[in-house]
């Protein structure tokens, strides 16, 4: 099979609520279609800008690379980046933001994934990087949206506490430098003044609070449900059921839905602990996926379950939920500032050297992980951190939406090797000290 | 002075200056030309393009001579930088990097940015307050903003000659003046630009094609050598090592620091621009300096100027004015 030619295989998820919650979805995202051609405001906004301010203001969003991972597993990537490749722009950077831009693009709604993304009447960004200021600013262009950017400020202190999950639900303004904090309170207050004039809409504080409150609560179920897929053996579910049961939900966090969703992924996990279900029966081997989905082949993540019994039991999914996303605060504290405070440090948190690496080593650990499978390719101080573990690691060094540099055939041999000359000797340890049978 | 032999390396286009100099200490802009890396190789850093990796390069290296440095955040590379270089100190501290500190100045037109960005420059006088061992007063950075304006208004006179008809300085030329004046205190620079501002009855009169450079960032001059060798002459280039790394003037403001904040938080960095503002800058900068093409340098790391790329177009194109585009490989064949 001609690599650019790859399409890929859906999961066989173990769960019913990933369908369940996909058709919520489809349901919620002709909502927003409706309210579009009714002439109402649509955002698009970045998975790591602060959403919640869109929710207290009943504004309907779209954050982007969920649309992007649609796009990608409707196998439209190729299509869309050509879009912007034909007016100039590049197809090959930020491309997980930039094939929702090009689907923008898109004139013909009948073919479109879902009916086509609505025209946004908002874009809403934090301006990280070197690109995607740039990014949203051609996409507010072409479609004529208006674009509210933020800062993103980067961390200045030279000692950092490796171990910030142990601070960020409740002792968060001892992490983050009072002036970043700052910022972002006013960067938020910014937009919270723009997005009024821009609607008419009003804010609400109480509902503000009551949205921060059903955000924390959802996180808080997370938590719970990573902390038994940790502990569990064999695992009861993989991530082929979690990232999606999971994704789907967190861009409704602040709803009671969200909430409940997460709530029904927790009991569901539950269950099948307490009757002993297994996505792998024959599991021997425990696999960390890093980095974001392979929305277009999430069948690759159960590749491997019935040759060599190995189970992706971790992803960034349900672990920053649980980990990056809880803020508490206190009746007399300006709610605002816990909010500041989930987004301030996102980025490092996901990948700044100190604190990615001790929490990607952390979650490795507590969730018995024998190997490490990279989607693109691994930082040095990740890299360190696991090889100080005696964790093997292999790197894919493709991309996660765009399928056309994906050999399937080199892969597979690519995760055999892995696994069976790396990885089983760790496993087969770890198995002899947690008394699992052996079963080769 | 006292305190001049305290060397601070700069890595970046927007750390001032000004600061380093009120400190009593030696502002040296670090260099990113293409070189070999084996010490930074051996750790395999992501996210570090090639002349960042340079850098970095050099302060593994034993020898540098640096007692201190700063890192800018004009490119996400230099906040990986900072980030790598925290990290390493941390976990394998490698005894040649000397400390260091991040300037986190900030680009978006607001005033939050702004408050921002002062918290930054009192914290960075703070910082090298205390490497130096002398307080950063006000007065200090007056003189200091003084000192570098003067640079400033010479480096004035410099692009009137390369705008002028015909041209009378090489691209190549003034990007070495201006290499040489990132790594020399002001008055030492200032001497070297007056030397030949004297003598400017002397100077060439050039008269190949003028060519206005915009794209990727260039750490030295080969670019405009090859550029040049082929009967151009490059009279104008949007690039922090070129003529915008001396442009303007920072204003007498009550606090000096405010002056700072303005004219560093709205430095026409590449990185940090909009693309339709950097396709206008780039359209009158070119007119203004009677080019006859612009040239668009881009190379394969560098995630901004291909979402310029349109902006440019259309800026020239509706000013009538030609573009090349060319990559890394293309120069030869110019």
């Amino acid at each position: 099979m001609s690599s650019t030619r790859f399409k890929g295989v859906r999961s066989a998820k173990s769960l019913d609520l990933a369908r369940e919650f996909n058709l919520y979805q489809r349901s919620w995202f002709a909502e927003v279609q409706a309210r579009a051609a009714a002439g109402g405001p649509i955002a698009v906004v970045n998975a790591d800008a602060p959403q919640e301010i869109f929710r207290a203001l009943d504004i309907p969003y779209v954050v982007t690379q969920w649309w992007s991972s649609v796009v990608a597993a409707k196998q439209k990537a190729g299509a869309y980046l050509g879009h912007l490749e034909a007016l100039g722009y590049p197809d090959t950077r930020d491309s997980y933001t930039a094939l929702a831009f090009g689907s923008s693009l898109d004139e013909r709604r009948d073919s479109a994934p879902w009916g086509g993304l609505p025209r946004p009447a908002i874009l809403h960004a934090v301006a990280g990087g070197d690109g995607m200021a740039k990014l949203f600013e051609a996409w507010a262009e072409h479609t004529g949206a208006d674009l509210y950017l933020i800062e993103r400020s980067t961390s200045w202190r030279e000692d950092i506490a490796p171990d910030w999950w142990a601070y960020s639900h409740d002792r968060w303004d001892e992490l983050i430098e009072p002036d970043r904090l700052e910022l972002m309170v006013d960067e938020l207050k910014g937009l919270i003044r723009f997005l009024e004039q821009r609607t008419g809409r009003r804010w609400d504080e109480a509902r503000f609070r009551a949205v921060l409150d059903l955000v924390n609560e959802q996180e808080q179920l997370y938590l719970e449900t990573r902390d038994m897929i940790a502990t569990a053996r064999p695992a009861p579910v993989s991530i082929a059921d979690t990232m999606p049961a999971t994704m789907v939900p967190q861009w409704h966090r602040g709803t009671s839905w969200g909430r409940d969703a997460a709530a029904r992924l927790h009991d569901a996990v539950q269950a099948r602990i307490d009757d002993g279900e297994a996505v792998c029966p024959e599991e021997r081997i425990r696999l960390m996926w890093l980095g974001v989905g392979l929305w277009f082949n999430m069948g690759f993540y159960e590749y491997f379950q019935a040759s060599h019994g190995a189970v992706f039991v971790w992803s960034i999914y349900l672990g920053l939920a649980a980990d990056g996303y809880i803020r508490h605060y206190r009746d007399d504290d300006d709610p605002l500032r816990s909010l500041a405070a989930r987004f301030v440090n996102i980025e490092e948190e996901l990948r700044g050297p100190t604190w990615s690496s001790q929490w990607h080593l952390k979650e490795a650990l507590s969730h018995g992980v024998d190997g490490i499978v990279v989607l693109d390719h691994l930082a040095y101080f990740d890299r360190l951190a696991f090889k100080r573990a005696g964790l093997p690691v292999l790197e894919l060094g493709v991309s996660n939406v765009d399928p056309r540099g994906w050999d399937d055939g080199r892969i597979r041999d690519q995760v055999t090797r892995f696994l069976e000359r790396e990885v089983e000797p760790v496993a087969a340890g770890r198995r002899g000290r947690e008394g699992t049978p052996r079963t080769e | 002075m006292a305190g001049e032999s305290i060397r601070v390396g700069v890595v970046g286009a927007a750390v001032p200056s000004e600061l380093v100099l009120a400190a009593g200490c030696e502002p040296l802009r670090m260099s990113g030309r293409a070189r070999a890396t084996p010490l930074v190789d051996a750790y395999g850093f992501e996210e570090l393009d090639p002349s960042t990796a340079a850098v970095m390069e050099q302060l593994l290296e034993p020898g540098h001579g640096l007692d201190f440095v700063l890192i800018g955040s004009d490119t996400h590379a230099q906040t990986v930088l900072f980030r790598d270089l925290r990290e390493l100190q941390r976990v394998e501290p490698q005894a040649s990097v000397p400390p260091f500190a991040l300037v986190d100045l900030l680009h978006l037109p607001h005033r939050t940015t702004s408050r921002y960005n002062r918290g930054q420059l009192v914290r960075i006088c703070e910082r090298l307050g205390s490497w130096a061992g002398a307080e950063v007063t006000g007065p200090r950075l007056r003189s200091a903003v003084t000192r570098v304006n003067s640079t400033r208004r010479l480096f004035g006179e410099l692009a009137r000659l390369r705008r002028s008809l015909p041209a009378r300085v090489t691209g190549a030329d003034a990007v070495r003046l201006i290499g040489e004046a990132l790594v020399c205190t002001p008055e030492r620079a200032q001497r070297r630009l007056q030397e030949l501002l004297v003598g400017e009855a002397s100077l060439p009169r050039l008269d190949g094609k003028r060519v206005y450079l915009t794209g990727s960032a260039h750490e030295d001059d080969s670019a405009y050598e090859a550029i040049e060798a082929r009967g151009y002459v490059v009279v104008g280039e949007d690039h922090p090592r070129g003529e915008l790394a001396f442009a303007g003037a920072v204003a007498d403001t009550r606090d000096p620091v405010d002056g700072l904040v303005e004219h560093y938080q709205y430095a026409p960095l590449p990185t940090r621009l909009s693309s339709r503002r950097r396709g206008v800058l780039v359209a009158q900068a070119a007119q203004a300096a009677h080019a006859d093409l612009v040239v668009c340098f881009t190379d394969a790391h560098d995630p901004a100027t291909p979402w310029d790329l349109p902006a440019i177009r259309q800026a020239l194109k509706a000013d009538g004015l030609p573009l090349l585009e060319i990559g890394p490989d293309d120069l030869g064949a110019l």
